[in-house]
């Protein structure tokens, strides 16, 4: 399941909208692989979120409020800027413990530039969510999944792609797939997608 | 106003007939005493929870799936390879007092606090506190403290790790 979101709430005055992903596979008898990416923390004047590459390894933020939320996070983690994958190596999809995982340092998720749900102007968080549950087909490719072996690698391993196999919906939050339900805090769209290399 | 003061401060009740500053001093005193006292628990418990962290954790039980930890433990060679402190965010803090970034070090002092055992290279997996640590930050801890420190240190965790009792 993909969760596409904003990490703040879509300010046309300003404007800015800072988007965000989140990927949860679900496995058996074991807690579902999770990964959040982000293109970066500060934003962006673009509102088209299928513009800039995703990752997981997020640069430190110029805003001084958010640097501030930032500071926040190193009381839960010594690595914020980071998120980690080892969680998500260390089981398979069967729920069986992988003893000797490896898990890449760095993932990234390059947007499809041939959907054109979102527009580069600004909008409001509703116009977002309608965009997206009308502009994105089902069977569309979504994103190419890169990952980065270690900090010095070369080049970036293509793992696979993320493809629709529904369309976009939104969940009212409050609901048991809402905000919470399935650990995916603050959601505001969820879709059902099927990746080559990680099947869900 | 200071014999208000020191009936909020202190248990005694002479402080009402007149003996304001002596009373005050024992008040002062007892909440100096005090402080020290639970300095010393936090000490002693700070301690014992650096300690603890080597008995395994179940999977579910890890505090966070998204956490980097487990990855860094995993991949030692990371930390030689990359500007950790830029990577990981730890600039933010240096706009903080010297007082509140040590407060931040001790509350999260060591990017394999979190890491699962068998996680960690074997290297780095047989030696758990002290100057052999695998923690940059516990490392440099007992440099300071010196070879001394060391021994109570490592008698403290066998104690930890035979006594159900402490560990609990």
């Amino acid at each position: 399941m993909l969760r596409l979101s904003t990490a703040q709430p879509v300010d046309p005055s300003t404007p800015t909208i800072t988007p965000g992903l989140a990927l949860k596979l679900l496995r058996d008898g074991v807690p579902s692989a999770n990964v959040l990416a982000m293109p970066g923390l500060d934003g962006q004047a673009d509102f088209n979120v299928m513009t800039r590459n995703y990752s997981n390894h997020l640069e430190m933020p110029l805003s001084w409020a958010v640097q501030i939320v930032t500071s926040k996070f190193v009381q839960a983690s010594s690595c914020p800027l980071m998120v980690g994958l080892a969680d998500m190596a260390a089981f398979e999809e069967d729920g069986t413990e992988v003893k000797d995982w490896t898990a890449p340092f760095e993932i990234i998720f390059v947007p499809n530039l041939q959907i054109s749900a979102f527009p580069s102007s600004p909008y409001s968080g509703d116009d977002f969510l309608a965009y997206a549950e009308l502009g994105i087909d089902e069977g569309s490719v979504l994103f190419e999944v890169y990952a980065r072996a270690s900090p010095l690698s070369l080049f970036d391993v293509h793992v696979g792609s993320i493809k629709s196999v529904g369309h976009c919906c939104v969940l009212p939050r409050g609901t048991a797939l809402g905000q919470g339900g399935l650990g995916l805090e603050f959601e505001m769209l969820l879709m059902f997608t099927r990746s080559n290399v990680l099947a869900c | 106003m200071l014999t208000v003061v020191c009936m909020q401060t202190s248990k005694f009740t002479r402080s009402t007939f007149g003996d304001t500053m002596l009373m005050f001093t024992h008040g002062y005193m007892g909440t100096l005493v005090s402080f020290a006292l639970h300095m010393v628990a936090c000490k002693r418990t700070a301690r014992t929870l650096t300690l603890s962290h080597t008995p395994p954790l179940l999977p579910h039980a890890f505090p966070s799936s998204l956490a980097s930890e487990r990855d860094l433990a995993k991949n030692p060679d990371w930390q030689k390879e990359t500007d950790m402190e830029k990577a990981c965010g730890a600039a933010v803090t240096h706009s903080h007092s010297e007082a509140h970034r040590g407060r931040v070090r001790a509350g999260s002092p060591c990017p394999y606090a979190h890491a699962l055992p068998h996680d960690l290279p074997s290297s780095l997996a047989t030696h758990g506190v002290g100057h052999k640590s695998a923690c940059p930050f516990l490392r440099a801890q007992a440099r300071q403290k010196g070879l001394e420190e060391l021994d109570e240190v490592e008698e403290l965790q066998r104690e930890l790790s035979t006594s159900p009792v402490a560990l609990g």
